[in-house]
């Protein structure tokens, strides 16, 4: 017992957590915020220079700081100042990650807040920035000297947003980001077509997106596009667009040339459209459009094609559908939909020559075949991983519970739409995989579909869950040792941080609560805390 | 002649009032007349006409209606221009009120010609705040629609409210002034302020200021008798009600965290919350307690209520002190229920004989707060519907706030993380209207939606409140219009009232998707599942 609050005294509020850290007793304070100094032996790259200026402005907090100046070739110092130096080993500008250890960092303060930063990459430097940030409250830094040695322990930890039920506009997408570079997250997973809208501005085929904007701007144009992707970069944060088909698709049959193409089936409130998988046209129109995605995101990693939720009935509308499936040998509707998987795949790889690899959604309905290369997104329930757990594919976990955070809030029609899934729901998750399980975990995303989401609540919905989800997918050995008011006093600083950035997250408890952390927030539900005690009783028995 | 007029026999264009709350009775022209002038509003009056209540209130919506640029001094005298509004006025009273008792204060008629004169009858300023909203609705788009028109309004309720919690989290004035803007717009009345709680007291008081200042959560994160005085102000001017409320003997934590009134409270909870209530058979309680309603009749001396609580007195609390049953036995109080109500009949006394306050008191009711009352105390009802009965032979005035649908606090998770409730859709408030059992002696007048704060902040309040306050103030203005209008129709008026409250800066939860949006009659066709089942078979 004595060890572990030895532990956790020593542990400093910054979330996510870092793997090792060791410090010092000293407090050093910062006298002068204002004149933070970035020093190197290299010349930094624009993309470089323009990290440092957004965390420039995080830890001054204050316009009148002037960015110019901080930058300097020599190591000068200065007494109550942030002084880092900063080594990178590649300099190149990526625009993702591929292992954990490009996002790798060191990290030492001495007592004269020298900042000795090394990393692999610009990915790894945003992440010790932020660690930096997170130390340097109210303007001193605790525990000198400090030596910090982090890394994630996946790669893939993010974010869906969704920007076809209501638009969102680009200002947002942008702050989002912000949001996500705080909390260390580095995928924003982008949904931007659906049944209801086709956001994207198509080159050949642009009154797709005409016929089913919310409004006269209300959509991105590749410029839009490539400013996202590049802002997103330089704060190491990767884009994944995704465009759904074959379902989901009502958006793209709304002008009278394209509505052969699409089947419209519905219930009598929600309209759905389906994508004919057997007529010609329905793949010319998908070849263009998966040539404008090729070209506005050329920069991404992954695609994702969406893929989920094809309906059997939709399908049989179409008497000639069943025709051409006699006629060509395709046994049922499953694999018709594995013929425009594969015909898709085939778009992609070989006449579009994109080497993205492909994202598809999975749950415990979606059992299609997955190449090997194939990513799966699993959005069932985490104790239904079991349908999929020969696949030997890699994974991004987005388990129904407690992962998606925009239910419990009615649907659309102002129904009853599933429940909320509370903050704590979300921290008591950890990516668990069955016995026998052949797939690799990438990481996992939290998911905020659009339907009752536009700019208002964004943030709300998004925090402080996410904030839980990035410290679980960064290391989440650390709740197992963690006392629970050590975490609730984490989550609480992230609360402050979000808010002192102007982010209007949910609260995750009231004000007193935020006091009285010990007392609203027991020990008793650290899960490592229970089998140390019954490991004790155990042992005395 | 610049006068831009439109005939319009488009049966389409013939429904476009799209008013929220709908006015009792509207008859209407044919005629469409644009507003030409950006400066749009001309007051047919100089301005030592009205008394400085009424100015800032024809300023408020000077602000609403017209461009920052448009100077509200310019805004008064007699015009004939035809490209602005000319709003005649006819007030019967001007005394400023702080709260209304009967409806019929708040009713207006409003006539608009095709010259765009406007006047507008009423009876006093809270009943030009109804007229000026529901003339600002009309002329929004640059242009008013079916002229001649002629709109006679009057609520059916005169207690149209919602609760704010300032004790779970602290609200800036600044908020509570937002916060009264937006009721405003949705011509609801009642702010309901729920200041004090176990967890803090945010109210100064002069003679025990130890109670604010050991439980409040920041440095100036309480009020002073100037916040309060500006806030009853602030809301009288624009038509609204400030209803104070501290909670006792129950919810009175907070009470007790300095050394020299630790005695008075007792502290009884779970192993994570902490409750506390009043020690009713010590004499120091009512010391304290006249001290607190002194300071509380101070600041707020103006409202027409107060709001007394005395909710969720928890038994078990009280057997902790022995010298509490020895008490009993010697006044001759058989139970805790008798006890409590020898603390409610002690704090009215000092109320209404040593303080001689004239407000009268509402307490909260539920099955098990069953305490008895006097036939002037208002019922606060905020059990289930189903256990209306329980309170049905009181001949009391009753305020609605049923659990379901209308705490609109619920579904999000509780203070702890863990699951509370579930969230109550618009669509369910929307289903919702005021009802008695039968037989019941209760006179209603009125509702309110609660948003308890433990988990509720600025940054989650407007879109928590909104747009679930905007279906309720419908339905408390005029819960007969959703029997005979088309669903579609209903929903349609509740997303402009969303663009509304959106374009006024209120961040606001929206209603549906984009997409629904615009196909209201095909998203929205009728109000649930069994009705859509009739409505075929029928067919």
């Amino acid at each position: 017992m004595i060890f572990i609050q030895l532990l956790l005294l020593a542990v400093n509020a910054i979330m996510p957590i870092p793997i090792s850290i060791s410090q010092g007793y000293q407090t050093a304070r910062i006298s002068r915020i204002c004149e933070v100094k970035f020093f190197s032996t290299q010349e930094f790259p624009d993309h470089i220079v323009k990290l440092l200026l957004h965390y420039h402005e995080l830890i001054t907090y204050d316009e009148d700081c002037d960015f110019e100046e901080s930058i300097q070739n020599t190591n000068i110092k200065i007494e109550g100042a942030l002084k880092f130096e900063i080594s990178i080993k590649n300099q190149e500008q990526l625009y993702w990650v591929t292992s954990t250890n490009e996002e790798a960092y060191e990290l030492q303060i001495d007592e004269n807040l020298n900042v000795k930063i090394q990393a692999n990459n610009h990915w790894g430097l945003a992440r010790a920035l932020d660690t930096v940030n997170q130390l340097a409250i109210n303007n001193e830094i605790q525990n000198l000297p400090i030596y910090i040695s982090d890394e994630p322990q996946y790669v893939h930890r993010g974010i869906m947003i969704d920007t076809a039920r209501n638009f969102l506009p680009v200002k947002l997408i942008k702050r989002t980001i912000d949001a996500l570079v705080i909390n260390k997250l580095n995928v924003l997973h982008w949904h931007i077509t659906d049944d209801e809208s086709f956001p994207l501005l198509l080159s050949k085929y642009s009154q797709i997106t005409n016929n089913s904007k919310f409004w006269k701007d209300g959509f991105f144009t590749k410029q839009d596009v490539q400013e996202i992707i590049e802002y997103a970069s330089i704060r190491a944060v990767q884009i994944i667009p995704e465009v759904d088909t074959p379902a989901h698709v009502h958006s793209w049959g709304i002008s009278p040339d394209l509505q052969s193409i699409v089947i419209t089936c519905d219930t009598n409130i929600k309209q759905y459209g389906q994508l004919d998988p057997t007529l010609d046209q329905t793949y010319e129109v998908l070849t263009s459009i998966l040539q404008d995605i090729d070209d506005m995101f050329h920069k991404v990693q992954f695609i994702h094609f969406g893929g989920d939720e094809a309906s059997i009935q939709c399908f049989e509308q179409k008497p000639s559908i069943k025709e051409f499936m006699t006629q060509n040998g395709i046994s049922n509707y499953f694999d018709l939909q594995a013929y425009y998987r594969k015909k898709q795949k085939d778009i992609w790889k070989n006449q579009i020559k994109s080497q993205k690899k492909i994202i598809y959604w999975y749950n415990k309905k979606d059992q299609l075949p997955a190449d090997q290369d194939d990513i799966i997104q699993w959005w069932g329930l985490s104790s239904q991983l079991n349908e999929v757990k020969g696949r030997s594919n890699q994974f991004i976990l987005s388990d129904y519970h407690p992962l998606y955070l925009d239910t419990g809030v009615g649907n659309a029609f102002g129904d009853r739409y599933d429940k909320y899934q509370g903050w704590k729901d979300v921290y008591k998750w950890n990516p668990s995989i069955p016995h026998n399980f052949q797939g690799t975990i990438l990481g996992g995303e939290s998911l905020l579909w659009g339907e009752t989401n536009n700019q208002n609540t964004h943030f709300q919905k998004l925090f402080l869950r996410s904030s839980i989800l990035a410290d679980t997918l960064w290391n989440p050995d650390q709740k197992q040792d963690e006392l629970f008011p050590k975490f609730a006093k984490r989550l609480s600083d992230m609360e402050d941080r979000m808010n002192k950035y102007d982010f209007p997250v949910s609260p995750f408890t009231h004000s007193y609560c935020k006091r009285q952390l010990d007392l609203c927030f027991p020990e008793s539900y650290s899960t490592k805390l229970k089998l140390f005690f019954m490991f004790v009783i155990v042992y005395l028995i | 002649m610049n006068l831009f007029v439109l005939f319009l026999f488009c049966v389409i264009f013939h429904n476009v009032i799209s008013l929220m709350p709908m006015p009792k009775a509207i008859q209407k022209g044919e005629q469409v007349v644009k507003i030409e002038n950006k400066c749009s509003l001309r007051y047919q009056a100089t301005e030592d006409q009205y008394p400085d209540f009424i100015l800032e209130l024809l300023e408020h919506f000077h602000t609403l209606m017209t461009p920052k640029q448009c100077n509200f001094k310019q805004s008064f005298g007699f015009s004939n221009d035809l490209g602005v509004m000319k709003v005649f006025m006819q007030i019967e009273s001007f005394e400023q009120l702080y709260g209304v008792e009967t409806t019929n204060q708040e009713s207006y008629r409003l006539d608009i010609d095709n010259e765009l004169n406007v006047y507008i009858q009423v009876n006093n300023h809270w009943g030009l705040v109804r007229a000026l909203n529901t003339l600002n609705q009309l002329s929004e788009k640059g242009e008013i629609h079916d002229l001649p028109l002629t709109i006679e309004d009057e609520p059916t309720y005169s207690y149209r409210g919602i609760l704010i919690d300032s004790a779970r989290h602290f609200l800036s004035v600044q908020l509570i002034e937002r916060t009264i803007d937006s009721l405003v717009m949705n011509s609801m009345n009642t702010v309901h302020w729920h200041i004090t709680d176990d967890e803090s007291f945010p109210l100064l008081l002069t003679e025990y200021p130890g109670i604010t200042h050991s439980t409040k959560y920041s440095e100036n994160s309480y009020y002073t008798i100037n916040d309060t005085t500006r806030i009853v102000e602030y809301a009288s001017k624009r038509g609204v009600q400030i209803i104070p409320s501290f909670d006792s003997p129950g919810h009175s934590m907070s009470w007790g965290m300095t050394k020299e009134l630790a005695d008075i409270m007792m502290m009884c909870g779970s192993t994570i919350k902490q409750y506390g209530v009043l020690d009713p058979t010590l004499e120091k309680t009512y010391q304290v307690l006249e001290s607190i309603l002194k300071d509380f009749y101070q600041m707020f001396k103006k409202v027409k209520f107060v709001n007394f609580a005395g909710d969720e007195v928890s038994k078990t609390c009280w057997d902790q002190r022995p010298e509490i049953k020895v008490f009993m036995q010697n006044n001759n109080i058989n139970d805790y229920f008798e006890l409590q109500s020898y603390y409610r009949r002690r704090q009215k006394q000092l109320w209404k004989d040593v303080i001689k306050a004239e407000q009268d008191i509402i307490y909260l009711y539920r099955k098990e707060d069953n305490l008895p009352l006097d036939k002037e105390d208002i019922i606060h009802w905020w059990g289930d519907t189903d256990q209306l009965p329980f309170v049905a032979d009181k001949p009391n005035r009753i305020i609605l706030m049923d659990y379901f649908p209308l705490f609109i606090d619920a579904g999000f998770g509780n203070a702890f993380g863990n699951p509370y409730s579930v969230y109550h859709t618009w669509k369910e408030i929307y289903k919702w209207t005021p009802s008695l059992p039968e037989g019941s002696l209760n006179t209603i007048i009125g509702g309110e939606v609660p948003l308890w704060g433990e988990t509720n902040n600025q940054n989650t309040h407007f879109n928590k409140l909104y747009m679930r306050t905007s279906v309720i103030a419908e339905t408390l203005w005029n819960p007969k219009v959703k029997e005979t209008e088309k669903f579609a129709s209903f929903v349609k008026r509740l997303i402009q009232m969303e663009d509304r409250m959106t374009k006024q800066g209120f961040p606001v939860t929206p209603v549906t998707h984009g997409y629904c949006r615009k196909n209201t009659e095909l998203c929205f066709p009728v109000l649930s599942e069994e009705e859509q089942k009739e409505q075929i078979q029928t067919e």
